[in-house]
């Protein structure tokens, strides 16, 4: 699979884990990763950047993951539980 | 009624357990990613992109150091074994020594600046309780504001009392909330997108109240806040 055009978005509140979940898959992969660091920044970005994936935080203090998988544009989305 | 203070006390160490597991599990997971990739990519990762996976690890890992000391103090001054140990301490050089440590952080980019400083001779204080005091607040006061704003810090030997003035240009605090703020595990309505334990500020009170000092605070949405520590000394 190409992976050289893929925009992945990162929704995740915490901005140290965000940067980090960007660094690993720009590293590991070609995929081009936006961050987003809360769900209604995350809901506006799928809309904007209309993304290939979304990694979204389930626990998130604004809008919760749950809600910005029911809100956000038709992309594939994944929900990170830890 | 025993059995009533038992039950509180348990549901305090739940409460502070299920925090620190939560509050663990996030800085150790960006240490552990950050290793990996410096481990498993050397050749392929940038200076640029080494110095931030560095930088990230050591952020994590002082806020690790930070929640673990919290706790430590929270646990010993609920058992009523903490107590004030005075020593010689030349203030400047314990200022900036703390200051600095926070400034070194890449993340906080040198934010906090020593505005004014007017101090005669060494002080007697607690070095331990008024150090977790002080890098409490400093560290809040960076993490509640935009990383483009100074943290100011000033502080003045009166003859029988510190004061340090810190001041932020962050979100600020609600008014009805300034009286809860100092709660444990208490976290502002407008503080949730932005990580903590809701102990900084408990533990800096704690730490200024066994000292027999004061510490004060007033604050105005989206324009920031100013905390005042005064600490008594001999």
């Amino acid at each position: 699979m190409n992976n050289q055009s893929k925009d992945v978005l990162i929704i995740e509140d915490d901005i140290s884990m965000a940067k980090t979940i960007s660094k690993v898959l720009e590293t590991e992969s070609d995929f081009k990763t936006h961050i987003a660091t809360g769900g209604s920044e995350g809901i506006q970005k799928t809309f904007t950047i209309i993304p290939d994936m979304v990694l979204c935080d389930i626990k998130m203090n604004d809008i919760d993951g749950y809600r910005v998988l029911r809100s956000s544009a038709k992309v594939p989305l994944l929900l990170l539980f830890q | 009624m025993e059995q009533q203070s038992k039950i509180s006390y348990d549901r305090t160490s739940y409460h502070m357990i299920s925090k620190l597991s939560h509050e663990l599990r996030t800085p150790l997971t960006i240490i552990y990613s950050n290793l990996q990739l410096l481990d498993n990519y050397e050749d392929k990762i940038d200076k640029e992109m080494q110095q931030e996976a560095f930088s990230l690890s050591f952020l994590a890992l002082n806020n690790i150091i930070r929640l673990l000391d919290n706790i430590s103090i929270f646990n010993k001054s609920n058992n009523e074994i903490l107590s004030l140990q005075t020593s010689k301490v030349d203030l400047k050089t314990f200022t900036e020594r703390i200051t600095q440590e926070l400034n070194s952080l890449k993340e906080y980019k040198n934010r906090i600046i020593i505005k004014d400083f007017i101090y005669k001779n060494e002080v007697s204080i607690d070095e331990f309780l008024v150090e977790h005091a002080l890098s409490n607040i400093l560290n809040n006061a960076l993490k509640f504001s935009e990383d483009y704003t100074p943290v100011l810090l000033t502080v003045y030997q009166f003859p029988s009392y510190i004061l340090f003035n810190i001041t932020d240009h962050g979100i600020g605090i609600e008014q009805e909330e300034l009286d809860k703020i100092f709660d444990s595990f208490y976290r502002g309505t407008n503080a949730s997108s932005i990580k903590g334990s809701g102990l900084g500020l408990n533990i800096a009170k704690r730490c200024v109240d066994i000292h027999g000092g004061k510490i004060s605070i007033t604050s105005k949405i989206k324009k920031g806040t100013t905390v005042k520590i005064y600490i008594p000394y001999e």
